[in-house]
């Protein structure tokens, strides 16, 4: 099982994800990939480097959730460089709206982090663009992997961060890996205090989403059916949400079989009065 | 509510010239603007998560286009035949337990319908059916209906028009303690200030973010003393240790600073969802103590055992009449109507 907490990183260019792979001591997995895909010792970080273009930001997204086993507890990044009209070169946004310039379609990432980082809509395009007369962050990737990753994930799990690259008074002309590296790394103390509380969510996603490791014990140790072992996995929920864990086992382990064991811990429930003072 | 506390605002286009518009975003003056078309390519989207997002909800801004007023779900009344509701917002500032508003929608958002107006006009048509018949309305289904008062200035506005009417009986349901609006008034005697209340300590444990239940009866013995007509809502009952000791101590300190004459209604019920609503609510918060209790399912509903129900609802009905006369006791039923008793 993929543990907590699983982050996803989705990088157009090898010089905006350098300084993250580094900051999270990623290497590179296996070669002969269809993407390069690094990810960090514990594999919690996972970091895809798709390319530049709406296509090759979702087929990387589709490819990076297959390759590393992305659970549903996944939150999704995407950061990179984008041109804006105001003068505002080197400064992080967050992105709160998406506007697709292909096709117009809007997409609302969640807004639930705590920051107090600017904000901004961003316009992906499909083509290069110096026209910087749109109130928007321009880039070339976000809708598509909006569209991609918000298949995975919820909205509140997705996060796009772009970094001001050029605009009227920075042409994109003079643009080099190392000013890009450089761009992300003097963000990256912002970039990281956002991706701790997603790391915070992702999480309580898990605790959420996955019954407690004992269920697993328990199934084991007796043969359960499909709907049972449904049964015990909300069973063993309520149970543990106001009886020690610890003392669940000392509490079965003389049934017989999995139906004694969901009538047992059935019984605790239904008899049990919940102390309002103590929870 | 604090300017802190909302960060994002959505608006829709339409509606951005709207004098309440204007004057909601003119409280929020660092909050982040987002235009839209409708709310619901916001609010309605697949794939929010509500849990998350309740930690910091975001507000929106729209105009309700139908469905202003609505006919209340059987089991709802104080005593009329004809009962409606309507909600100027969707969702609700606190976060308790066992509110259904928790799996009725998809996002935790606030939605603030700005225009009052078109509700004034449902209501005006509503009344003018039923001319021999005292018509209730209830508001505070899909919200509390005072919690963001000082943003929306909603209560204001439905007071005076139900001035007009007389005949007709409001009632603004609400755990808060935000009652300028109503101490700033005349009372209006064909509107009820109905209070969810339940023992402190269920409500430490279940009502979060509300204001404690002291606090709430000390509110309600200023707008009683004030000549506001109140409600009390035991809805729902919540079962526990000592829960006999808890509600007699509530309802007899309740009752012990409310004179008789103030008091409109009591209302009570038994804690129910409807069983998808509870898998709902039970998978945001698998966590949560109150879903540990001994609930059932009982056809399409779950609840507490009968004989649990059935002792909760008898002890409380003979805890308030010792106070009250039973003309003035209602009990919510799960299967449907409401029981005047």
């Amino acid at each position: 099982m993929v543990g907590a907490p699983a982050i996803r990183w989705v990088v157009a260019l090898k010089s905006e994800a350098k300084p993250i792979i580094q900051k999270l001591q990623m290497l590179p997995m296996k070669k002969g990939m269809d993407f390069p895909i690094y990810s960090d010792k514990n594999r919690c970080h996972w970091l895809i480097i798709s390319g530049v273009g709406q296509s090759r930001s979702a087929a990387a997204t589709n490819y990076l959730h297959r390759e590393s086993d992305a659970p549903p507890w996944s939150a999704w990044i995407n950061i990179g460089i984008a041109g804006y009209g105001y003068d505002s070169y080197g400064v992080l946004y967050l992105v709160d709206k998406i506007v697709s310039e292909e096709t117009n379609f809007v997409a609302y990432p969640g807004v639930a982090l705590a920051t107090k980082l600017p904000r901004s809509e961003l316009l992906t395009v499909n083509k290069p663009r110096v026209d910087y007369s749109e109130p928007s962050l321009i880039d070339m990737e976000g809708y598509a992997f909006y569209e991609a990753a918000i298949k995975f994930a919820s909205r509140e799990l997705l996060l796009l961060l772009k970094v001001v690259s050029d605009g009227p008074k920075s042409k994109v002309k003079i643009l080099t890996p190392k000013k890009i590296s450089k761009l992300i790394l003097d963000n990256i103390e912002n970039i990281l205090g956002l991706v701790r509380q997603l790391e915070n969510l992702s999480k309580l996603e898990f605790d959420r989403v996955i019954p407690p490791d004992i269920c697993n014990q328990i199934k084991q140790k007796w043969h359960f059916t499909v709907s049972q072992k449904h049964q015990l996995n909300i069973l063993v929920r309520r149970w543990t949400s106001v009886f020690p864990e610890t003392k669940l086992f000392q509490k079965i382990k003389n049934q017989n079989n999995s139906k004694s064991v969901i009538s047992s811990l059935s019984k605790d429930l239904d008899e049990y009065e919940v102390d309002w003072g103590k929870t | 509510m604090g300017e802190d506390l909302i960060n994002t605002i959505y608006f829709e286009e339409d509606i951005s010239e709207h004098p309440r518009t204007l004057s909601i975003l003119a409280k929020f003056k660092t909050a982040r603007t987002i235009p839209i078309k409708r709310f619901g390519e916001v609010f309605n989207l697949r794939n929010q998560n509500f849990r998350i997002q309740k930690s910091k909800p975001a507000l929106i801004l729209a105009r309700k286009h139908s469905g202003h007023v609505l006919q209340a779900p059987g089991g709802f009344g104080i005593g009329s035949t004809e009962n409606f509701y309507f909600s100027h917002m969707y969702n609700c500032v606190y976060d308790c337990r066992y509110c259904f508003l928790q799996g009725m929608f998809a996002s935790a958002n606030y939605v603030v319908f700005v225009n009052f107006e078109d509700f004034d006009i449902q209501i005006d048509r509503i009344i003018n059916q039923y001319p021999k018949k005292t018509v209730t309305f209830f508001s505070g289904y899909d919200c509390d209906s005072l919690a963001l008062e000082n943003i929306t200035g909603f209560a204001a506005h439905i007071l005076q028009v139900f001035r007009r009417y007389p005949k007709s009986l409001l009632e603004l349901r609400t755990k808060s303690i935000q009652v300028k609006p109503l101490t700033s008034m005349e009372p209006i005697p064909n509107c009820v200030i109905a209070y969810s209340l339940m023992p402190e300590v269920m409500s430490i444990a279940l009502d979060n973010k509300t204001p404690s239940i002291e606090r709430r009866i000390k509110i309600i013995s200023i707008l009683a003393r004030q000549g506001w007509k109140i409600g009390l809502r035991f809805d729902p009952l919540i079962h526990g240790k000592d829960w006999q000791v808890l509600y007699k101590e509530l309802i007899e300190g309740v009752f012990k600073v409310i004179p008789q004459e103030s008091i409109h209604s009591v209302s009570f019920g038994p804690l129910r969802f409807p069983k998808a609503m509870h898998r709902d609510i039970f998978r945001l918060y698998p966590e949560e103590p109150l879903f540990s209790g001994p609930l059932e399912q009982r056809g399409s509903i779950v609840a507490y055992r009968q004989e649990i129900e059935n002792e909760m609802t008898r002890f409380c009905r003979q805890t308030f009449a010792k106070f009250i006369p039973d003309s003035i006791i209602f009990q919510c039923t799960p299967e449907g109507q409401s029981v005047g008793l």
